[in-house]
């Protein structure tokens, strides 16, 4: 060893010792920390329980106070009142929170989002007992009067920047795709929200609620001067009313025994109440996932993406050697060549721009229908960009910017007398990721016609048997329709979309690599669903599995790098191609 | 959750179309009262099933400025009003005596039981923080033969504006000119040393807690908590112990002026308790309401007659017949 | 231009070639204009709400601004640093307020922090995954309990401690400091001060769990792969990392500590005084509004009195920004945790 490392060695060893006593020292410190904490709740607690409990007697709980000085009486004007003003206080704050934190999420900028928030932050910070004189000068002086009103309103103005708060959060964390399916069955914006976007957040909704429900509950300050007291029970919500906490509060400042015996019973109640509160949030979570999940389930897994915005661009992973096969060859598709197959979708020197990234140049093609055309290429170079244009999904993305036309039965969809919602009804979608919608089977597959107005039953339940048996499903969930969607198997979750997009009678069926996620097994069958399909549907698939596409599509188009490089019928391409960077591809030398 | 809703949303509901059956109204004010009149509300809506007095005890500062703001039904308070109070007041207010109460000055001194003998001026200079150990002695002189240790003397005095610290400040004021002209008698002053207890029920409760304390609340506070009191020197130089019969005495000879404002205080009746005074309701001349100015009305002739027989349990004095006759009197002209 | 021939399209058309009628699909005619109003409808009522929180909170400073008036006119700046409140005589200076606020939320802080820290430092470093779990749901608890129940617990446990065991070992050992002499009351700004700190307790450890746990453990790693001791370790790294967001969860604290009312106004002895002892009597300014509010006779008490509130929340807000900013920019590309919405 040499000199330097001898040095470090020593040092090491005399440190050593007294490294580690600190290192002990400390976790023993932190260790009490800890245990202090803990020492303070159990005896607040313990003292709850030692002394609230022996009062807690009948008469407590049903007796209204008694005069000054006398023993015995209750508090039951004031439990009752304390629930009537939490009544108040949501009425008063769950409609304004809630909706606030929807609009946030959903509708609002970034800019005004924030202020928002902030203020909504700032507003979780001011003492109670502030909104109290708020109230006082706004409801009691006007109308010279205290009131459980004005006690509830004070309570609810409370609750709402705290429910602003979570809805928001958790609406957030609703995942794109799911309410992309929605619209694309062609629900309309609120509706989606209503129906998707909630259902599937309710849980952390209610949580929030509840939380600030327990939060307002033992209030006292802001019902100091607002709903003010009241030893007996209150005749109308204009009168002052009686609250536990008020009602604590004044009997433990008292000098009576019996009020402070009295006092510890009722802050049991009111704990009691709070505890409550924060548990049925718990038991509804709960709940809510076993419903959706089946019986053996977890925790419900909520993809965070609070991205508005499709996050699609990516550069192509493509060697740029091959960029110099591009060159100036465009391809442009000949509909006689067709002969007489109709030509169902056609598009038109499309030049597809995201902010400034150009993604698809000069696409030229059409698509036949009644057959599956696949579209092939290596990642990133527009396949689903183009895909969504057929039913102008990419509308919702804001950078989004397109030249040219996108004809469907000879009309352009991109005209501005186009029914946007219309369009997608008519031409389906299916994504890569199965997005059953929080719903039982049946409501899943219904969706689209009860957006339409369909409401007969018989009406319905015939279509969602046809949908299912198209998708090849009906056999396997018929008897399950009520249950929850989330509880099906992969596989079965994709075919329920099938059926979900086939139940509102599309003509064009769009896929976006529908069986990527998906075991062999699975794939296997959805493949076989396409082929029947396509008898009476134009299917447009998009993968990246050139054996897929060989196996299910009668046309194929290879998009590389935003061109379309070239365009036939799957069998030609796949045994003769024309381009070099097609036969490329194909042979897997990338991509 | 649904029907958890649909509960929580029927309950207040029934709560608010729950029977209008009988009239509520609301008052607030003195906690010196506070016993009688929780007593009185409770009889009276036996009596009268279609009338509650709901009495918020807030202190006579509060039940002045509800009544004044109206966001009450009558006001109470052991203070008179001031003449600049009663000018901004929305209307004509009268004060209407109810019973008389006896101020006593509590204190929590292990081992010594009621009886506690101080001078006037002591008892200036203890609430003004001039004397501050029990073993003072001038405390001693007083008390001869009373042990008394080297303990700090907690003063305990109100927080919330009070006619009960009024009569107390204007006892103190008329006894020491010290202290009229460095504090004051007021329902609300700038209390030169002590904690401030919330309401009569505050103060009792803090002495009732803290040893070495010593405060002053309503006689029939002290004694339902146990709390021993001082034998007070009145003007006639003679130790008297607060009782009915002392408090009573000090209204003797006094002349009851038209408005019922008046302080008794420092009776010169060598019978009486130096700190006593009236209490008074406050309530308008002209009622805007007809049914409850007719309730209130009612009760308070209940109050005056049948009501006073309530008042010895709970240790408070009752009205001199004559005042009674003059309230009488006064009543007919309310309007409602 | 490439043309590319499509052959045998056409045979397999034929071979393919079926008639099948297509689904009937019975709908209603929908005219455009239905679906637009619903969306316009639905988003036009949303819109009412944000705006609504924005009016509120103006019609909050509008509302105590306009009712402060009549004292701020009347007294001015010096409102802020006079020390009379002398209702009789009419003059009103809420500096006791002030320093009793002060007094009591520093001294609760002094007491929360290195507890409370040491505490979420325990829970996020070393505590297995079972303690951690039980210790967050105990911590939710304590910080459930309504401030009335702490004032109620105030009274009657923690007082007649202070005033029988803490304050007297204190007066003994440390009377030499101006802040442990005088009479020995029990209530005051020491048991204030303790009260307040267990209420605050939980915010410092809950948001500085979430701190401590944002820090990428590489950091960690690397330190311990030059040999530092766990101490060590979170010494450098973590709580210098944490640092910020940690500060912020003290500032969010102190905001708390400052509006807490209910509790403090039972044990802190109501006594308009300024005094550097602990142990006598104070006054905070939420204890001042809850207990003369309600009976402020006169349009100048009573505007002061609102002034006050003024005050509150003019310093309550500026806390909680300067919070708020601390805590965000740490913890911004953390995913939001349902916990502290409970504690937010």
């Amino acid at each position: 060893m040499n000199n330097i490392q001898k040095r470090i060695v020593t040092a090491f060893a005399h440190s050593r010792r007294r490294r580690f006593a600190v290192d002990q020292l400390i976790v023993f410190l932190l260790t009490l920390c800890s245990l202090t904490v803990l020492v303070s709740l159990f005896s607040i607690v313990g003292h709850l329980i030692i002394h609230g409990a022996s009062s807690l007697t009948r008469e407590f709980l049903t007796h209204l106070p008694k005069p000054v000085g006398e023993p015995g009486g209750g508090m039951a004007n004031a439990i009752v009142g304390s629930l009537v003003l939490l009544g108040i206080a949501f009425v008063v704050g769950v409609p304004v929170g809630v909706g606030a934190g929807i609009f946030l999420s959903e509708y609002a900028g970034d800019r005004y989002a924030s202020v928002v928030r902030f203020v909504t932050d700032v507003m979780n910070g001011i003492p109670s007992i502030v909104y109290g004189i708020f109230v006082y000068t706004v409801f009691v002086l006007p109308f010279k009067g205290f009131s459980a009103l004005s006690g509830g309103i004070a309570l609810g103005i409370m609750m709402i920047p705290m429910i602003t708060r979570t809805t928001e959060e958790f609406v957030r964390m609703v995942p794109v795709h799911l309410r992309e399916a929605g619209l694309a069955l062609g629900a309309p914006k609120w509706k989606v929200i209503v129906d998707i976007v909630i259902s599937s957040s309710i849980a952390g909704i209610v949580t929030g609620i509840m939380v600030s429900l327990a939060r307002v509950a033992g209030e006292t300050a802001p019902l100091l001067f607002t709903a003010f007291g009241n030893r007996f029970w209150h005749s109308s919500l204009t009168e002052p009313i009686a609250a536990l906490p008020l009602q604590i509060f004044s009997y433990a400042i008292s000098p009576f025994d019996d009020w402070h015996r009295q006092a510890w019973a009722g802050a049991l109640v009111l704990i009691g109440i709070v505890f409550i509160m924060n548990l049925s949030a718990n038991y509804f979570v709960f709940r809510r996932n076993r419903f959706l999940l089946g019986k053996n389930s977890g925790k419900m897994e909520n993809n965070p993406n609070s991205e508005r915005k499709l996050d699609m661009i990516t550069s192509p992973s493509i060697p740029e050697k091959l960029e110099k096969f591009s060159l100036n060859k465009r391809i442009n598709v000949n509909p006689q060549s067709f002969h007489d197959l109709p030509v169902k979708i056609s598009v038109k020197n499309l030049n597809f721009y995201y902010g400034k990234q150009q993604v698809l140049k000069d696409v030229s093609m059409n698509i036949p229908g009644r057959r599956v055309t696949a579209l092939i290429g290596p990642s990133g170079c527009g396949k689903s960009t183009l895909l969504r244009t057929f039913n102008r999904m990419n509308d919702l993305i804001p950078s989004s910017r397109m030249e040219g036309e996108v004809l469907i039965d000879g009309k352009n969809i991109y005209d501005k007398t186009t029914d946007v919602v219309a369009l997608r009804q008519k031409v389906g979608m299916v994504f890569q990721k199965f997005t059953p919608f929080p719903k039982s089977i049946y409501d899943n597959v219904s969706y689209g016609l009860k957006i339409i107005g369909i409401k007969d039953k018989n009406l319905l339940n015939e279509m969602v048997e046809k949908s299912l048996r198209r998708a090849a499903l009906w056999d396997e969930v018929k008897d399950l329709l009520g249950k929850s969607a989330l509880a099906l198997s992969g596989g079965q979750q994709q075919r329920l979309c099938i059926a979900r997009a086939l139940a509102v009678g599309p003509e064009i069926l769009l896929m976006d690599e529908p069986c990527s996620a998906l075991d062999p097994a699975a794939t296997a069958k959805i493949e076989e669903l396409i082929f029947e399909l396509k008898n009476d549907y134009t299917i447009v698939i998009v993968t990246h599995n050139m054996q897929q596409a060989a196996r299910v599509s009668d046309y194929t188009a290879f998009l590389f790098l935003g061109d379309l490089v070239e365009f036939g019928s799957t069998e030609k391409m796949f045994t003769v191609p024309q381009d070099k960077r097609t036969e490329a591809y194909l042979t897997g030398k990338f991509g | 959750m649904k029907k958890f809703i649909l509960a929580f949303m029927m309950l207040m509901v029934a709560s608010a179309i729950v029977s209008a059956a009988p009239v509520l109204i609301n008052g607030a004010g003195a906690t010196f009262p506070y016993p009688i009149y929780s007593k009185w509300f409770d009889v009276y809506s036996e009596i009268n099933k279609d009338v509650h007095f709901n009495y918020q005890s807030i202190g006579s500062g509060g039940g002045i400025k509800q009544i004044t703001a109206k966001t009450v039904d009558f006001g109470a308070s052991d203070g008179p009003m001031t003449t600049a109070q009663l000018t901004e007041a929305p209307g004509r207010l009268y004060h209407i005596p109810t019973v008389m109460g006896a101020v006593a000055v509590v204190y929590n001194v292990p081992g010594i039981e009621k009886g506690l003998k101080l001078t006037e001026d002591v008892l200036a200079d203890i609430f003004m923080g001039r004397l501050t150990k029990w073993n003072d002695p001038r405390i001693a002189s007083a008390n001869p033969g009373v042990k008394l240790s080297n303990t700090d003397i907690v003063v305990v005095h109100r927080s919330d504006g009070s006619g009960t610290s009024y009569i107390f400040t204007d006892y103190l004021s008329s006894v020491s000119s010290d202290w009229k002209s460095h504090v004051g008698k007021a329902t609300s002053v700038n209390w030169p040393v002590g904690l401030g207890g919330k309401g009569n029920e505050g103060v009792a409760g803090f002495v009732k807690q803290t040893p070495g304390s010593i405060g002053y609340a309503e006689l029939s506070y002290a004694i339902k908590n146990g709390l021993s009191y001082a034998f007070l020197k009145n003007k006639s130089g003679k130790f008297v112990e607060p009782t009915l019969e002392s408090t009573s005495k000090a209204a003797e000879g006094v002349t009851i002026p038209e408005d019922f404002r008046v302080s008794i205080v420092n009776s010169s009746n060598p019978e009486a308790y130096p700190i006593a005074g009236f209490t008074w309701l406050l309530i308008y001349k002209n009622m805007d309401d007809p049914v409850k100015g007719k309730a209130i009305v009612g009760f308070i002739k209940w109050a005056i007659h049948d009501g006073q027989k309530y008042t010895s349990d709970l240790l408070y004095s009752p009205l001199p017949s004559e005042v009674v006759k003059m309230i009488e009197n006064k009543l007919t002209q309310v309007k409602y | 231009m490439v043309r590319i021939e499509i052959e045998g399209g056409l045979d397999a058309f034929q071979l393919n070639r079926r008639c099948v009628k297509a689904a009937p699909v019975t709908r209603p005619l929908s005219p455009m204009k239905r679906k637009d109003t619903g969306d316009f409808l639905f988003k036009q009522i949303l819109k009412i709400f944000p705006l609504l929180i924005l009016v509120l909170m103006g019609a909050i400073l509008f509302q105590l601004v306009s009712f402060s008036s009549l004292s701020i006119k009347r007294f001015g700046f010096s409102f802020l640093i006079t020390s009379t409140w002398d209702p009789v005589f009419e003059k009103f200076g809420a500096l006791p307020f002030i320093y009793g606020t002060l007094v009591t939320s520093f001294v609760a802080l002094l007491i929360a922090v290195p507890i409370g820290l040491g505490a979420s430092i325990y829970l996020a470093e070393y505590a297995p995954l079972k303690i951690q779990k039980i210790f967050s749901s105990l911590i939710d608890l304590l910080a459930a309990i309504p401030s009335v129940i702490y004032g109620l617990w105030g009274i009657f446990v923690l007082v007649p401690i202070m005033r029988t065991h803490v304050q007297p070992f204190l007066g003994k050992h440390l009377g030499f400091l101006p802040f442990f002499q005088g009479p020995n009351y029990g209530v005051g700004f020491l048991a204030a001060s303790v009260i307040l700190s267990i209420m605050i307790v939980p915010f410092i450890i809950s948001v500085s769990r979430e701190v401590i746990s944002a820090v990428p453990s590489v950091y960690k790693e690397a330190a311990y792969a030059v040999g530092a001791t766990r101490w060590e370790a979170i010494q450098t790294i973590v709580l210098s990392c944490g640092k910020q967001g940690i500060i912020g969860s003290v500032i969010l604290a102190l905001g708390r500590a400052i509006g807490e009312t209910m509790a403090v106004t039972m044990i802190i002895g109501n006594n308009v005084k300024i005094s550097a002892s602990l142990f006598s009597p104070g006054y905070t300014l939420s204890s001042v509004i809850a207990n003369e509010f309600a009976e402020a006779a006169s349009k100048l008490y009573l505007s002061s009195l609102i002034e006050i509130g003024l005050v509150l929340l003019v310093v309550s807000i500026v806390v909680n920004i300067i919070a708020r900013v601390l805590i965000w920019s740490v913890t911004k590309h953390q995913q939001f945790s349902p916990n502290a919405a409970k504690i937010i």
